[in-house]
């Protein structure tokens, strides 16, 4: 850590899900900043800062993506091969947060060079444990090279 | 092309025939000829018991009649009554009485005895009497022989012999007689002459059967030379006149002279072929030939063999006429089972031809097609001319000449028989069609060719793909089930969750927040699983075809959206044109109410909101529209809004099944639907077409 709080980009365009996992980070008091979109366009939208999110100061570039697979207008699987693509870009981790357990997925996921693969569970405490363990790891272990 | 096996079936056959006629005629003539044969050996000893038979009978007769002669000489050899009447005849002193005793004696003799002349010889061998009177001197023969009669003491022939003054053919007996008073001393001879012409020569020259040729001849050998004793049948003035070399061996007389007896051939005087018999005449030196000539002792013979001929001629004619019947019988079956064969080849092209394969042959070596059936000429739009000089690689252009090749190359080879693929084939005019090739090599007797069966695969095709979109189509729904349903379960769990510890906290607005979500999500479930069991009937579940229209179809979308419309303040305008549409009436509805609906969720902040609901055209391709002036849809994600669940703004309510929805009505009726929007806030037009529930229209409306 770096002292500097780890802005976060989750893509998710079930309104429920994105206040669960908003409702479970606030619970971490990791002074870290969600900032949520609801499709794939407005993801890369703001990762290119483009469209609504010209203005870098207002968009920060996000240390971590937790993307949701099926998004409206554009897929997730293809925000994610685009930005692994990028040579700049592709460096951000991004966790695939999705409901679908699908082999073709994971597998497409992977081949794209997702950094990690959760499948939300249908539990409450699961999904709160999972939540905890995201957060420690990525918020607290992992390292970036930034 | 006549098989060759028929022909050598052909050939073989008429070769076992024609040996069967061989061998056959070959036993036909062996018989005729052994039979032949026996009849002639038959013939011949018959003919030669005949000949010895007669032979046997003249000698006997001849013998008999010597020994009758030499008796009749006998009685007066030693005769005293005789030789007393003799001796007084021949003495002059006794006068004429005795004389004449003893010619009366002799005449009676004559007469008695078939004897022609009678002469008396006295010991000086001089003529003392000759009964009858006036006959000619004796001839000088006769005279000669006197002393040695007289010696002999016993009565002897004279031969043959012609007398010197009438030339005619006499023999005589000669006849010593003894003077039983004189020391028994001769008195003279009397030679008792014979007319061969009486008796002799008719016994010799009668034959006992019929005969045109068959005669006795009677010979003496007389020195070198053979002659002839009697008349002959053939030839006149034979007799003491005809002689011929003895050394004529093949003359059956002169076998006959040397001594011969028995049965020979040889030739006769007239040099004509005789079968002959051949005796001698015990004690005198004649000989005795009976003989036929071979001509007619071999007639039967000849007869026979003419018979024979024809019979033999006659059989093997007809054992081969048989065989021949035999052999065009055959010669027909093969004929007919050849035309037969021919007219089944001509029926199996035919077959073939009209088969709806296309059906190619084509040469490994040079790749040309030798057989081209209907069915490729009219796939591929060539002529029958053209397609001679093409190969399998010129409509196929998937492959060069070398790629074909290696391809058939295992064929070839003889490491497989049978190749299958799909390519492409391109017809004349440069279009393609899919193909599935099965390739066999067949080895004929005398070549090899390649068999290409081709199926046009190009409905397969279209089906393969149509399941493919189904399944792919299927894939995406049961995938999108799986995690839109997924998605409410997960919200109502977590929020459950939520909602129990807020509670135990007393947070009052936290409770509420978490219910609210908690129910919308059950109610997004709820309406997922109504759309999705509608979905699924779609096709399905098929209402009876009610006739409507246009109009009715539109009113009744429009009052069930009613409330929507009202709320949002939307102006809604219907054209007036009117079309019949006959369908499923409740799905013809969902189409415009999905629209309508979507519209209106669509209007956005408008000012004033409006909806445009009409049709272009009257006839099945008829064009729909519903058009809005809401938020519009980017060009970039029009593609995705047919697809099932696919939301384009995650915040306004629905499952994304709606338009997937219409779509799937529009192609049930045979129709197809598109949107068009210029861009974002610019409002979009939905469009499609309808054309089997308006084809349906206009055929009830028909008399």
């Amino acid at each position: 850590m770096k002292g500097e709080p780890l802005l976060i980009l989750l893509v998710e365009d079930d309104l429920a899900h994105a206040e669960i996992i908003r409702r479970n980070f606030a619970g971490f008091r990791l002074a870290n900043r969600l900032i949520h979109v609801a499709d794939g366009q407005a993801a890369l939208d703001y990762l290119y800062r483009q469209g609504d999110f010209t203005d870098p100061a207002s968009s920060p570039r996000p240390g971590l993506v937790l993307l949701d697979l099926r998004l409206p207008k554009v897929d997730g699987l293809e925000v994610l091969a685009k930005v692994k693509a990028d040579p700049d870009l592709g460096r951000i981790p991004i966790v695939v947060l999705t409901t679908s357990a699908a082999e073709s997925d994971m597998i497409k996921a992977y081949g794209s060079h997702a950094n990690s693969y959760l499948v939300k569970p249908v539990d409450f405490p699961q999904f709160v444990a999972l939540m905890e363990s995201l957060g420690y790891y990525w918020l607290a272990w992992n390292e970036y090279p930034y | 092309m006549i098989p060759s096996t028929v022909l050598a079936t052909t050939k073989r056959a008429s070769a076992v025939l024609f040996t069967l006629f061989l061998i056959l005629s070959a036993g036909i003539i062996g018989v005729g000829g052994l039979s032949f044969r026996a009849f002639t050996r038959s013939t011949r000893v018959a003919a030669e018991h005949q000949l010895a038979a007669i032979a046997e009978l003249k000698v006997n007769g001849l013998t008999r009649w010597r020994q009758e002669r030499l008796a009749d000489g006998a009685v007066l050899v030693a005769n005293p009554s005789f030789s007393a009447l003799l001796r007084r005849g021949l003495d002059a002193s006794q006068g004429m009485g005795p004389r004449e005793e003893l010619q009366t004696w002799l005449q009676s003799y004559l007469d008695s005895h078939h004897y022609n002349e009678v002469r008396v010889f006295d010991a000086q061998g001089e003529v003392r009497l000759t009964i009858p009177a006036g006959q000619p001197p004796a001839s000088a023969v006769s005279r000669a022989l006197v002393p040695e009669a007289m010696r002999s003491g016993k009565p002897t022939f004279q031969d043959f012999y012609r007398n010197d003054h009438t030339h005619r053919v006499h023999l005589a007996v000669l006849v010593p007689i003894i003077d039983d008073r004189n020391g028994r001393a001769p008195l003279g001879v009397v030679a008792l002459r014979i007319d061969p012409g009486i008796y002799l020569y008719p016994f010799i020259e009668t034959w006992p059967i019929p005969s045109a040729t068959a005669e006795t001849l009677l010979i003496r050998r007389q020195g070198d030379t053979v002659l002839y004793l009697n008349e002959l049948r053939f030839r006149t003035h034979t007799a003491l006149a005809l002689t011929v070399p003895l050394a004529t061996m093949t003359l059956v007389a002169a076998a006959a002279a040397a001594g011969r007896e028995g049965t020979v051939e040889g030739v006769d005087y007239r040099g004509i072929p005789v079968l002959a018999a051949l005796r001698q005449v015990p004690g005198s030196p004649w000989a005795l030939v009976a003989k036929i000539d071979r001509a007619e002792s071999e007639a039967p013979v000849r007869a026979r063999l003419w018979l024979m001929l024809l019979v033999v001629a006659a059989l093997v004619a007809g054992v081969g006429a048989g065989f021949a019947l035999l052999w065009r019988h055959q010669i027909h079956g093969f004929e007919r089972d050849k035309l037969r064969e021919a007219q089944e080849r001509v029926w199996l092209q035919d077959v073939i031809s009209r088969s709806l394969n296309e059906i190619y042959v084509f040469t490994p070596d040079t790749l040309h097609f030798r057989f081209v059936n209907a069915c490729a000429l009219r796939n591929l739009g060539f002529g029958e001319a053209e397609m001679a000089a093409l190969t399998p690689v010129d409509i196929k252009p998937e492959f060069t000449v070398e790629q074909f090749r290696a391809m058939v190359q295992p064929l070839v080879a003889g490491e497989r028989e049978v190749l299958t693929f799909e390519t492409i084939h391109r017809r004349k005019d440069g279009s393609d069609y899919p193909v599935e090739v099965y390739l066999q090599r067949i080895e004929l007797p005398d070549e090899r060719v390649f068999l290409a069966v081709i199926n046009d695969i190009t409905a397969r095709k279209k089906r393969q793909a149509e399941l493919a979109t189904k399944s792919e189509e299927l894939e995406r729904f049961t995938y999108a089930i799986s995690h839109d349903l997924k998605s409410p379960l997960v919200t109502v769990t977590t929020f459950l969750g939520f909602l129990e510890a807020d509670i135990a906290r007393g947070d009052a607005e936290k409770v509420r927040q978490d219910s609210d979500f908690i129910r919308t999500a059950a109610e997004k479930m709820s309406q997922l699983l109504g759309e999705l069991l509608e979905m699924s009937r779609l096709g399905r579940v098929v209402n009876p075809p009610v006739a409507t229209t246009f109009r009715e179809i539109v009113d009744e979308a429009l009052g069930l959206v009613a409330g929507q419309i009202a709320t949002r303040g939307v102006q809604v305008v219907v054209s007036d044109d009117e079309l019949a549409l006959t369908g499923d009436r409740p799905r013809l509805v969902e189409i415009w109410q999905n629209l309508i609906d979507n519209a209106v969720k669509f209007a956005g902040d408008a000012t004033a909101p409006c909806i445009e609901v009409g049709v272009e055209g009257n006839g099945p391709d008829a064009v729909f529209f519903v058009r809005d002036n809401g938020v519009g849809i980017d060009p970039r994600f029009q593609g995705k809004v047919f697809t099932l669940f696919e939301k384009l703004d995650p915040a306004l309510p629905g499952t994304g099944l709606g338009l997937a929805l219409v779509k799937r009505i529009v192609e049930l009726n045979g129709g197809t639907i598109s949107l068009s929007s210029p861009g974002k806030g610019h409002g979009t037009c939905f469009r499609f077409t309808l054309p089997d529930a308006i084809r349906a229209a206009q055929k009830e409306a028909e008399p």
